[in-house]
């Protein structure tokens, strides 16, 4: 028995040294893993909506026009130059000659055409990209280098939809090729990558595709050390993620959480790289429906109540600063005139609710609401380290007298069903978006994700002329008064800008990322 | 010796289970704005967790819900569960199958999505929750304990009891309950075990019940998120439960 | 045959049960994917309707088991695949990290149980070992192992074999402590009857009564244990999927139970099902070959 047992033991020792031996020397590849977070359920562009798979098709697509990833302006991409006639209905788009598909196919004209066919085709079940493109009518296919797109009515955010990976071209040869479901495994575009695999739960990978030379300008020359492939794999345990990329299983990596990136600040063998996402700040929106935050007053003090920027320290360990507005502050057209509304003041805040008639007779510290105590309930779910920013809130609103009530569920289906109720006074949510008419579709009267329940004839036109103006100082001047109403009627809480926390070993270099927040330009990235 | 040990410490901690919340030094809720995930002080006994809350103030809080969840989820899980499985061999060969057939069904389902769907049906209240994490285990003990009794049912002395006329519940009651005595009091060590941790894992799937209220696996499960800059959360935690598991499964051997 | 019916049985139980308390729960992933996508609620509801969502459950139901029994178990509401698709890509790494870690568990849970009932400094090293792995969730091993290891040994994806070691010998060191624990009790507990008392008043060799005698008998309240526990394993496998970048069958269930990916999550309990039955089929014809006394059971049924 003894005899047998060291046996084992030195088998087991020798299977486990074997195994930490240093692996065979690589190939010449300069190969790096990318952390992604979740899985999404899917890959394809133009049927998928996650911000994720963005992370991945950035490199395999290009699109018509891009954002500058330093001025933030829409630049010039697959399409040259554009114009836009005057009734603000037609865009035609110049595209550029000598691109090719990864799969040799040439790229013109009736690629684009063929990529729009796809996106609106009722099959096609497009969860995103359809209606990204607006007021979308059809395209007219002027010469081999000319397409227009045909607007029912003018659309002002529509070239920032066509600097976005939801609307990369794709190869016609390709997508007619495979199935619907079929094309996230082949895609084929005409990006800095080409597409290799994906392998579902599992991983992507994507290699350097040799004769890229269209790319726009701000993409410059290929540096030396440049990658030549990219893996994604999901680091869906947030704790662990840096732990990850200190023993190098991943190179680069997001979502870092905010402890995690605090631990790490003094630690020189990884880079931070905090990018702000512009769109929605994470926020609470008020139900305006249900009592008590019905009433403007108790709104506003709530708001009074909140001391977001210890929620900011704590919770985000200062990564991202306190939110104002209903946008971020680097979204466009943000109004930078709200910061500092609704300073945190519990004193004002208790003086506003006794001011509207609540007491605490029982004197039991919270303000009696009929035959009980002040209950405000909070729903949300367990994404964006929402359960602690809620924990910080219910306890520093017990303190004003309110009782609050966390109710969390598990994910967005869920979150859905619990607005659908009506059964909540305030709904976490934040949304990712450059263009500031993501506003819409919370703050109109019929907007599906009203969750303020906001009616007013007023707020409705404002937003419809932001989507509809095609003049920036006008449409400024719309969203600036837009937030201003948000805020004024206290529609909101902001919480926090939304940060990304990217981090990447020291080895990588020349990581940048664009406007949109979520998605990396890996074209220059280099692993020395 | 070790015995009087783990007696007297769950003695104790059922104590601090019916007293703890009165003997915290601080409300285990209030946040210290300025003692964030700090390190065991005088001030702070046993450190601050990642929000700023005593953890010591928080382990004499959470001490009645966790034990008491965790025990009657384990005693849901062995009365049910071991009633079936006792039960289960004494019906005959078709009775048998059938109980099988609800034992394998429960064990069908994921305890995520069982909790999952629990959780929605009876509402989020601690009894539910309860019922969530004891009905996960039923399944498992059922088995186990069926096992047993069958075994037990080839003795001799079954044998003897069958011949002398006995009745299945007379046989149940008085023969079988001797024979199973140690898988019992062995799955009832486990059971506790896995229920002391399973209601935290529901908060990982975002149905648990009651967010912030102190909770020993729920704070286990938080300090993990903080190892990194505050390592003593998870470490007292984890000490704690062990020295719960430790007693509990001593004080079953006997 | 009797057997075999009722592992069916199971299988069409725990589906027709799932159907209907998924049901229950209000929401469906369709709705909420193309909300996110900035859907308006008509077209929303529309989409609901061309996918039937809107049926009456009897008749969702009558059209989903008529599909399954053609072995058809429906497409994913957003993943635009079959559910056995789904399920098949993802089977192999789980079931096959299942399988290891449950043969190691078995012999380090049995060793540790054995180990555990002697006296002295194995004794107290063997229950240690038993009362750590019951002490520590899987999360905290898995997180811990990862810190520790992650330096010297490749952790993440199934595509290595080495990325295999870490994620076997933590799962393993977690169900080894109830195997060990009811091994344990059991190896006590026979040790004071009759049969043994007998064999050992015959002069064997301690040894000799521990593997002949004891451990047979000992050890049969494991196997259910066993064959309870790979069940879990299966389905239970997310957390050392999410922990370990793995793919499998846990992280493909707890995103679609999230999501309410109805149609992924019935596949899910189906195959749960089917392995469950299976097990259990197993594990009463193991008991049945070790114990003979069992076999008198099944003739003389009360």
């Amino acid at each position: 028995m003894d005899k047998r047992n060291s046996l084992f033991i030195t088998l087991f020792v020798a299977f486990l040294l074997s195994a930490c031996a240093p692996p065979a020397p690589t190939t010449a590849l300069r190969s790096i893993v990318y952390g992604l977070t979740l899985e999404p359920s899917g890959f394809d562009p133009h049927i998928n909506q996650s911000s994720e798979l963005g992370i991945v098709l950035r490199q395999v697509y290009d699109t018509l026009v891009y954002r500058h990833p330093q001025t933030n302006e829409i630049v010039a991409g697959l399409a040259e130059s554009w114009a836009i006639s005057d009734d603000q209905k037609t865009y035609t788009f110049f595209l550029k000659q000598g691109v090719t598909f990864h799969d040799g196919e040439p790229f013109n004209a009736q690629a684009v055409g063929a990529n729009l066919d796809r996106i609106t085709a009722p099959d096609t079940q497009s969860q995103r990209a359809v209606f990204s493109l607006g007021p979308y009518l059809q395209y007219v296919i002027v010469d081999e280098f000319t397409i227009q797109i045909i607007l029912a009515e003018p659309y002002a955010p529509l070239l920032d939809s066509f600097a976005q990976v939801y609307l990369g071209i794709a190869s016609p040869k390709a997508l007619a090729e495979y199935s619907l479901g079929r094309y996230q495994f082949h895609q084929v575009g005409t990006g800095p990558f080409k597409f290799i695999e994906y392998t579902t739960g599992d991983k992507l990978v994507i290699r350097r595709s040799d004769n890229y030379t269209w790319g726009p300008e701000f993409y410059g020359a290929l540096p030396e050390n440049a990658v030549d492939e990219v893996v994604f794999r999901f680091f869906a345990d947030p704790p662990t993620r840096l732990t990850a990329l200190e023993s190098k299983t991943a190179h680069i990596m997001g979502e870092i959480p905010p402890a995690s990136a605090r631990a790490i600040t003094a630690n020189s063998n990884i880079q931070l790289f905090p990018v702000a996402v512009p769109g929605m700040p994470m926020q609470f929106m008020f139900n305006t429906q249900k009592y008590p935050t019905d009433n403007v007053v108790v709104r506003r003090a709530l708001i009074q109540a909140t001391n977001r920027s210890l929620i900011a320290d704590v919770v985000y360990q200062g990564f991202s600063p306190v939110a104002w507005s209903a946008l971020s502050a680097n979204t466009l057209y943000y109004n930078p005139q709200l910061v500092g509304t609704y300073p945190y003041d519990q004193d004002v805040a208790r003086a506003a609710l006794e001011s509207v008639g609540f007491t605490d007779a029982d004197k039991n510290g919270y303000f009696d609401a009929g035959e009980g105590d002040l209950e405000i309930t909070l729903l949300f779910a367990p994404w964006n380290f929402m359960p602690e920013t809620a924990q910080l809130i219910q306890e520093s609103w017990r303190s004003v007298g309110i009782k609050v009530i966390l109710e969390q569920v598990a994910g967005f289906t869920a979150l859905r069903e619990g607005v659908a109720t009506g059964e909540y006074n305030l709904v976490a949510f934040d949304n990712a978006s450059f263009d500031p008419q993501i506003l819409s579709r919370f703050f109109m009267s019929n907007g599906s994700n009203n969750y303020s329940l906001i009616q007013n004839v007023e707020l409705d036109v404002a937003l419809l002329a932001g989507t509809t103006e095609s003049s920036p100082e006008l449409r400024y001047a719309r969203y600036a008064q837009i937030q201003q109403f948000i805020i004024d009627n206290a529609l909101i809480l902001p919480i926090r800008d939304y940060v990304n926390v990217n981090a990447a070993v020291v080895e990588i270099g020349g990581l940048i990322y664009d406007p949109y927040g979520w998605f990396p330009l890996l074209y220059g990235v280099t692993l020395n | 010796m070790t015995r009087k040990i783990a007696l007297i410490w769950l003695v104790c901690l059922c104590g601090i289970a019916i007293f703890g919340a009165m003997l915290a030094p601080y409300d285990p809720m209030t946040n210290h704005e300025n003692a964030v995930a700090q390190a065991p002080s005088l001030t702070h006994f046993l450190g601050t967790d990642g929000l700023g809350r005593d953890v010591f103030s928080r382990l004499l809080a959470g001490a009645g819900r966790t034990l008491g969840i965790s025990a009657f989820s384990t005693l849901l899980a062995i009365g049910i569960g071991g009633t079936m499985g006792i039960i289960a061999p004494l019906l005959g060969k078709f009775g048998d199958s059938s109980l099988v057939l609800v034992m394998n069904t429960l064990l069908a389902f994921p305890p995520l999505l069982m909790a999952l769907i629990l959780l929605t049906l009876l509402g989020r209240s601690d009894m539910a929750l309860i019922v969530a994490v004891g009905i996960s285990q039923v399944g498992m003990t059922a088995q186990v304990i069926r096992g047993v009794t069958r075994s037990i049912l080839g003795e001799d002395y079954i044998l003897g009891a069958r011949a002398c006329g006995a009745r299945w519940w007379h046989i149940a009651w008085v023969h079988i309950r001797r024979g199973i005595a140690p898988t019992l009091g062995a799955q009832l060590g486990v059971v506790f075990c896995y229920c002391l941790f399973n209601s935290a894992g529901l908060n990982f799937l975002g149905v648990g019940v009651g967010i912030g209220v102190p909770e020993w696996g729920a704070m286990l499960a938080e300090g993990r998120s903080i190892f990194r800059t505050a390592p003593h959360v998870a470490i007292f935690t984890g000490l704690l439960l062990m020295s719960v598991v430790i007693a509990v499964n001593r004080i079953i051997d006997d | 045959m009797q057997r075999l019916l009722f592992a069916l049985l199971t299988v069409w139980l725990a589906l027709t049960a799932s159907f209907f308390l998924l049901r229950l729960i209000p929401g469906d992933a369709l709705s909420a994917q193309l909300d996110l996508g900035g859907a308006s609620r008509a077209e929303i509801a529309q989409a609901r309707a061309d996918m039937g969502l809107d049926d009456p459950p009897i008749a969702q139901y009558i059209r989903y088991m008529s599909g399954v029994v053609r072995g058809d178990f429906g497409y994913s509401l957003i993943r635009l695949f079959p559910v056995s698709d789904l399920i098949a890509q993802r089977f192999a790494p789980t079931a096959l990290l299942a399988l290891f870690a449950m043969s190691l568990a078995v012999i380090w849970g049995v060793g540790t149980g054995i180990l555990a009932t002697l006296n002295g400094f194995w004794g107290i090293m063997g229950r240690g070992m038993m009362t750590l792995s019951l002490a520590t969730p899987l999360y905290w091993t898995g997180t811990l192992a990862i810190i520790a290891f992650s330096a010297y040994l490749p952790y993440s994806g199934v595509d290595e074999w080495q990325a295999w070691i870490l994620p076997i010998l933590v799962l393993a060191f977690h169900s080894m402590g109830g195997i060990a624990r009811v091994a344990f009790a059991n190896i006590q507990a026979v040790k004071s009857l009759s049969f043994v008392i007998v064999a050992r008043s015959k002069g064997l060799h301690p040894r000799t009564i521990m593997r002949r005698h004891i451990l047979r008998v000992a050890l049969l309240p494991v196997l259910p244990i066993i064959s309870t526990q790979f069940g879990f394993l299966l389905g239970g496998a997310v957390i050392t999927e999410t922990l370990f970048v793995r793919v499998g069958i846990g992280r493909l269930l707890l995103d679609s139970v999230i999501a309410q990916d109805y149609p992924v999550v019935q596949g899910i309990v189906a195959l749960s099902a089917m392995i469950v039955a299976f097990l259990s089929l197993i594990t009463d014809y193991c008991a049945y070959l070790a114990d003979p006394r069992l076999r008198w059971m099944d003739n003389n049924t009360p």
